[in-house]
């Protein structure tokens, strides 16, 4: 197993007092997609910008692919990081192009146009757009520009805060999309959001909440740990019947008869989904419809806090 | 260096778009340049005008006299009064007079002239405003002058009665000493396109301490109000690549009003010694007073949190400077003591020393030992080596805090 982000005890204190992350430590394998789960105040940013070298840790060892961030090897380390900040870094009396440029030369290389003109297509921002100046640009265009800004350079780790933020649902899944495809080329990605359907598509969430990672592991796993348990509203020939048996099962919690329908409430997961499917077939199943619950549910149960807020 | 000329080039873009930006680096210093050369860039042509009252009447001296100082090229008009009274409700009216000298012929005047005793005439003026002193000062030229005439011409009548071998001793009482005149130009008084030139050059100084207190002090302040000093801090950049990225967008600034200034010198026809020597020695002084804006902008930013803060502190010292540091105008039109200070002030002794090669005339070589002399060298390395602490100082809490 390779490591390519790795923190170990990452604490940063601001004045007064506050703790915004509390001896947080967390690693990714090398070519996973990772997600920081949790509202704003959690912690996540502040965490990114540590791991980028942008804000400098109380205390604690940030390290990517093996590289000391805030050591001897911090130049080295950051000519391997594409950071994507909270707020997008350019002048807005500068075109996409011009403000690009600047970056790359920040990263000690020259403009890809055409590298950076296929970015563009696959995030949905044109050549034309690129053109115009920044400050003509809606926030979900300065987002899509902040995400190519970070990929310049070709980073083998990119550490994303909010980059859905802003975005439109077809944005976001080529977003995702973009980014699932890097992963599969090998960069490692971390990216902070707030919002549990972005998280989904990481190949493993951290739960933050005051600083802390609560809880860590695959979008399902996490669900199955945190809410076990899943919806199913059915439709069949005997109906009466079908609520007398399920009412005798042991991992049924609810079973409400509504407009001809039963509503049944479940604590289980796939193995219980298979039971529940072959009783409803032996009472004429007719229609079977499954509410799962979400990743937001799961860090709801995970940490007693919501995610908006 | 990639990234140096990266920024430089985004410098000069913001320059032409930002409205404020252009009109402070490149308006600015066209039109002051213009306005200031246009004032005080004119020949001095200062006449007086006399009101003449003879107690004795218009007797042939007097009427002599008088028409011998109204072919003088400062006499502007000669009103002859009736009485003084007259006279001096003349002088006492209030600015602007429309007579600035009394002349009075007392009584018997003539008659002493003519019988070899000394004449008097009464020089009246009114002791106030900034030209009193002038006018007295002309006046009292326009006399000796005529008094030197009357010498010559009794000399010459003299001259007539005594014996050869002694007349020599005679020219000798009557005339100690024989002056000749020599013109030669003056330190500070120039011609007028000198002086416009002066004014291009001053601005060129003026915008090296706008300009580098400005680009020092928002640094790291306008990097954070555009949110891109988040993504310098964590790109591979050297510690002193943003450091020295601003000080060359200060040059590079300074370079682009110098040019302004000039053109603007060039309109109204200013002039200036420009060998290569002197175009060398000034652009060496340009420089350095502009590093020293530049460190007094980075240590004002380690006092304020915000760019706006930042730009109006630079200002607030900026604009005294340009006056009391004496960049704007003379050096000696200012109090002894601000005089002794400003010969401290790397800025002032740049302004001065550009003047002094490009307007004055002064060797290149004197120039630099005497404006850039070692004292001047080392209140500017000391300025520069606490910019940089309070640079290091600015970078380490920008690392502390989030961007």
């Amino acid at each position: 197993m390779v490591l390519c982000i790795e923190v170990r005890d990452g604490r940063k204190e601001f004045g007064e007092g506050r703790v915004a992350v509390d001896n947080v430590s967390l690693s990714v394998e090398c070519g996973l997609m990772a997600a920081l789960l949790g509202p704003n105040g959690s912690g996540k940013s502040t965490l990114l910008s540590m791991l980028a070298g942008s804000l400098r840790p109380t205390h604690g060892v940030f390290r990517i692919a093996g590289l000391d961030v805030w050591g001897s090897d911090s130049r080295r380390a950051r000519r391997i990081i594409g950071y994507m900040s909270q707020s997008d870094p350019f002048y807005p009396q500068l075109t996409g192009w011009e403000n690009l440029s600047l970056h790359a030369a920040m990263h000690g290389v020259r403009l890809d146009k055409d590298y950076v003109a296929g970015l563009a297509e696959r995030i949905g921002l044109s050549v034309g757009d690129l053109s115009r100046r920044v400050g003509s640009y809606s926030g979900g265009m300065r987002r899509k520009l902040s995400l190519i800004a970070a990929l310049l350079h070709k980073p083998r780790v990119l550490l994303l805060d909010e980059p859905d933020s802003g975005l439109d649902p077809a944005s976001r899944r080529m977003l995702v999309s973009l980014l699932r495809n890097l992963a599969s080329h090998g960069t490692t990605i971390l990216y902070a959001t707030h919002i549990g359907d972005s998280a989904i598509a990481a190949d493993i969430v951290f739960f933050m909440s005051d600083g802390r990672v609560i809880a860590s592991g695959a979008p399902e796993e996490l669900i199955e740990r945190y809410v076990p348990w899943f919806v199913a509203v059915l439709e069949a020939k005997d109906t009466g019947g079908l609520v007398r048996a399920l009412r005798e099962l042991e991992w049924v919690v609810g079973v409400v008869e509504r407009d001809g329908g039963v509503t049944v409430t479940v604590r289980g997961s796939s193995r219980e989904l298979a039971q529940l499917t072959e009783l409803a077939a032996r009472y004429g199943l007719m229609s079977l419809t499954i509410r799962r619950p979400s990743l937001e549910d799961a860090f709801i149960e995970a940490t007693g806090k919501r995610l908006e807020g | 260096m990639g990234f140096i000329a990266s920024y430089l080039g985004t410098q000069a873009r913001l320059l032409l778009r930002e409205r404020s930006s252009l009109f402070w680096v490149i308006i600015f210093p066209f039109i002051m340049t213009v306005i200031f050369g246009s004032i005080y860039g004119k020949p001095v042509t200062y006449k007086i005008s006399l009101a003449v009252y003879s107690a004795e009447g218009n007797t042939s001296v007097v009427e002599g006299i008088v028409n011998g100082l109204a072919a003088s090229p400062v006499v502007d008009r000669i009103v002859m009064v009736g009485s003084l009274e007259e006279l001096e409700d003349l002088l006492n009216r209030p600015p602007p007079r429309s007579v600035d000298i009394g002349l009075v012929f007392p009584e018997g005047f003539t008659s002493n002239v003519t019988s070899g005793r000394q004449g008097t005439v009464v020089i009246a003026y009114a002791d106030v405003g900034p030209w009193a002193n002038t006018s007295l000062s002309v006046a009292m030229g326009l006399l000796e002058h005529v008094a030197g005439r009357m010498r010559h011409i009794y000399l010459k009548y003299m001259l007539k009665y005594v014996p050869a071998p002694y007349q020599e001793y005679i020219v000798a009482l009557a005339e100690p000493l024989k002056l000749t005149l020599q013109p030669i130009k003056p330190r500070v008084m120039v011609s007028p396109s000198e002086i416009r030139g002066w004014m291009a050059l001053s601005m060129i100084v003026v915008e090296a301490l706008f300009v580098g207190l400005t680009v020092g002090a928002t640094s790291f302040h306008e990097e954070r109000r555009n949110g891109v000093l988040g993504s310098i801090l964590a790109a591979p950049l050297a510690g002193w690549s943003l450091l020295a990225a601003r000080v060359l967008t200060a040059l590079l600034m300074v370079a682009i009003a110098a040019a302004s200034s000039l053109a603007a010198g060039a309109v109204i026809g200013a002039s200036y010694t420009a060998s290569p020597a002197v175009v060398v020695v000034s652009a060496v002084m340009v420089v350095v007073a502009t590093l020293f804006a530049t460190s007094m902008g980075l240590i004002l930013s380690a006092l304020v949190r915000k760019a706006e803060s930042a730009e109006a502190l630079a200002t607030a010292i900026a604009f005294p400077l340009m006056f009391l540091g004496g960049i704007m105008i003379p050096p000696w039109f200012l109090p002894e003591a601000l005089q002794e200070l400003n010969r401290l002030i790397p800025i002032s002794m740049m302004a001065e020393g550009i003047r002094a090669v490009a307007v004055y005339g002064v060797e290149p070589s004197t120039a630099l030992s005497q404006y850039l002399s070692p004292r001047i060298i080392a209140v500017t390395a000391a300025f520069i080596a606490v910019g940089v602490v309070a640079y290091r100082r600015m970078l380490e809490k920008s690392l502390e805090y989030p961007s």
